[in-house]
């Protein structure tokens, strides 16, 4: 195979197919889920992988131009580290967000939206608005591939 | 700038009658005595524009208190009424009110002062903090009778104060201790060079305003028409809205007041059923009830694939390399292999899984036996190449999707039936 000849015009993975991409990473996930898996896991345990799976896959694939896919994979890898660490010293560290100067036209609802976006709390109401856009759209297609998948293995 | 030339005048009457006169005939207005009696001619015309009430309550204050003492005063009230019907007049001061708002972007240090404090000047006019006003009255050691009058005219100010007092103050203070200074030694020498019909004056208080941000030269009456020349190329951006409108606050937060309405634009055509709200609270709820839809339904359909999981590890691995052979084929280029094979293999089978893996093995038997290690090579969060990898795997999904939801995201989760697929095992 000459994969080495092979040259992207542009190496930015979210060039043309984000959706493939995404997919792509998602069942890579879902592989190494099961092949780790080996040992039986209960139900809930699975599920939350998979979320885990799910809502990574979506931020890699979104890199990191977006701060919801940043704030989402340091969330992602605190957990983990968090688990990790629990087994020696259960011991946290307080994360500091400053939370964005709410400005008085903003309407009330943001405040929830930026509940919802992960990394929102500390952005200002024009760039959470972009960055629900963009989440919204991974999202989507996160979990029009979710349900494909669902759908493909269960019939 | 206007205040020169009415300082001038202001200076020369002082002379004659009382020193005491110029701060208190400055003390009411604009409390430095260039500004005071500068600001009538210079805002009178570009004032109605503004629509501000301190403008009712400007006159009276300038009229009594000139009437009362000041003799030169009698000069003015009648001419106020005739700066509007000068169109030329209106014309340059709105220009140079709008270039003053642009002044801080030019380099020359002159100019940059002086139209910062024309800017002050406006601001002051529309704003008139009370404290920094008793700070230049000490300033000057004038601090006597006209106190009272200055906070009743403060007071009367204050009522149209907008937005931007806050941010504008400090500006105003430091620009008038500047303009202080500058003005009093144009303002000797162009004290002696005209007194003339009240026209005349007004058409001098803004060729004046020029002259001083030319260069502070002494004939007033030639630079005019060159000076209305330069400040023409920079006024331009910010003629759209004069008054408050144009600093820069006023102007970042329109654009940002843009910026969300154009982003909450593209959320509404992102969002379904969002279209035909109107209002932002009613579109941010649509837009928040769809993200949380869509999170609960990642939620839900993780505890399906993990339902179904189980029984499929060797179906994912088999997806995969699948996939990456499909991926590796299209970025190989064998021609004739990936795509017409692949499509062949799509039509021929729209539940596209369980017979679709038998049918895969065929094209991809040789690969498999090229590549045989996929899934570790294939990490595609350590592969430089993995962005040409899915050429066709794109094809098989967006095939997948259309075929079973794409133009409606809404999911049909009841006809997903529970029992796992027998034909996976490869």
């Amino acid at each position: 195979m000459n994969r080495k000849n092979y040259t992207h015009p542009n190496p930015n993975p979210n060039y043309t197919s984000n959706n493939s991409m995404q997919s792509l990473h998602f069942i890579q996930a879902l592989a190494r889920i099961n092949r780790a898996a080996s040992k039986p896991t209960t139900p809930s345990c699975r599920t939350k992988q998979i979320r885990h799976a799910a809502y990574s896959s979506m931020a890699y694939t979104s890199g990191s131009r977006r701060k919801w896919s940043r704030a989402l994979l340091i969330r992602l890898r605190q957990r983990q580290r968090l688990r990790a660490r629990r087994l020696l010293t259960v011991r946290r560290r307080v994360r500091i967000v400053t939370p964005a100067m709410s400005l008085p036209e903003e309407p009330a609802r943001a405040e929830t939206l930026r509940r919802l976006v992960p990394g929102g709390r500390s952005m200002e109401y024009c760039n959470l608005l972009e960055e629900a856009a963009d989440y919204v759209q991974c999202l989507r297609t996160q979990v029009q591939l979710m349900q494909s998948l669902v759908d493909a293995f269960s019939s | 700038m206007d205040l020169s030339e009415s300082n001038g005048l202001e200076k020369r009457n002082g002379d004659q009658l009382d020193p005491q006169l110029i701060p208190q005939f400055g003390g009411p207005i604009g409390m430095v005595p260039g500004t005071g009696t500068g600001s009538p001619f210079a805002l009178w015309p570009g004032m109605p524009n503004l629509s501000n009430p301190m403008v009712e309550s400007f006159n009276p204050s300038i009229l009594n208190q000139s009437s009362n003492k000041f003799p030169f005063s009698g000069v003015i009230p009648p001419g106020l009424p005739n700066f509007p019907s000068e169109p030329g007049f209106i014309e340059r001061a709105a220009r140079l009110s709008c270039f003053s708002a642009n002044g801080a972007f030019n380099g020359v240090m002159s100019n940059s002062v002086l139209n910062q404090t024309q800017k002050g000047e406006l601001n002051s006019m529309s704003i008139g903090s009370g404290s920094s006003h008793g700070n230049q009255l000490k300033n000057q050691g004038t601090i006597e009778k006209n106190t009272e009058s200055n906070e009743g005219a403060d007071d009367r100010i204050s009522d149209g104060d907008n937005a931007n007092a806050n941010a504008d103050s400090s500006q105003n203070d430091s620009g008038a201790k500047k303009r202080k200074r500058t003005n009093q030694d144009v303002a000797i020498e162009q004290g002696q060079a005209s007194m003339k019909s009240q026209e005349e004056t007004g058409k001098q208080t803004s060729e004046s305003k020029k002259e001083v941000e030319n260069s502070g030269s002494k004939n007033a009456g030639k630079n005019g028409k060159d000076a209305a020349d330069a400040p023409k190329g920079d006024y331009i951006h910010v003629r759209a809205r004069r008054g408050q409108a144009t600093n820069s606050h006023s102007l970042a937060e329109r654009v940002r007041r843009e910026k969300i309405s154009e982003r909450m634009k593209y959320l509404q055509e992102l969002v379904p059923g969002c279209s035909k709200v109107t209002g932002k609270a009613v579109m941010l709820d649509e837009i928040i009830n769809y993200v949380q839809s869509l999170q609960r339904q990642v939620e839900f359909l993780s505890m399906k694939l993990a339902a179904v999981n189980p029984r499929l590890d060797l179906n994912i691995e088999a997806l995969l390399s699948k996939d990456i052979l499909q991926g590796r084929g299209g970025c190989s280029s064998t021609v004739g292999f990936t795509h017409e094979m692949f499509h062949s293999q799509l039509q021929s089978q729209p539940g596209l899984l369980p017979p679709g893996l038998p049918g895969m093995l065929n094209p991809s038997e040789p690969f498999r036996r090229a590549i045989n290690n996929p899934l570790s090579a294939m990490n595609p969060f350590k592969d430089p190449n993995h962005p040409q990898m899915p050429t066709s795997w794109q094809d098989e999904l967006h095939n997948v999707m259309s075929m079973n939801f794409a133009p409606n995201p809404q999911l049909s989760n009841q006809e997903v039936a529970t029992k796992p697929g027998e034909g996976f095992q490869l």
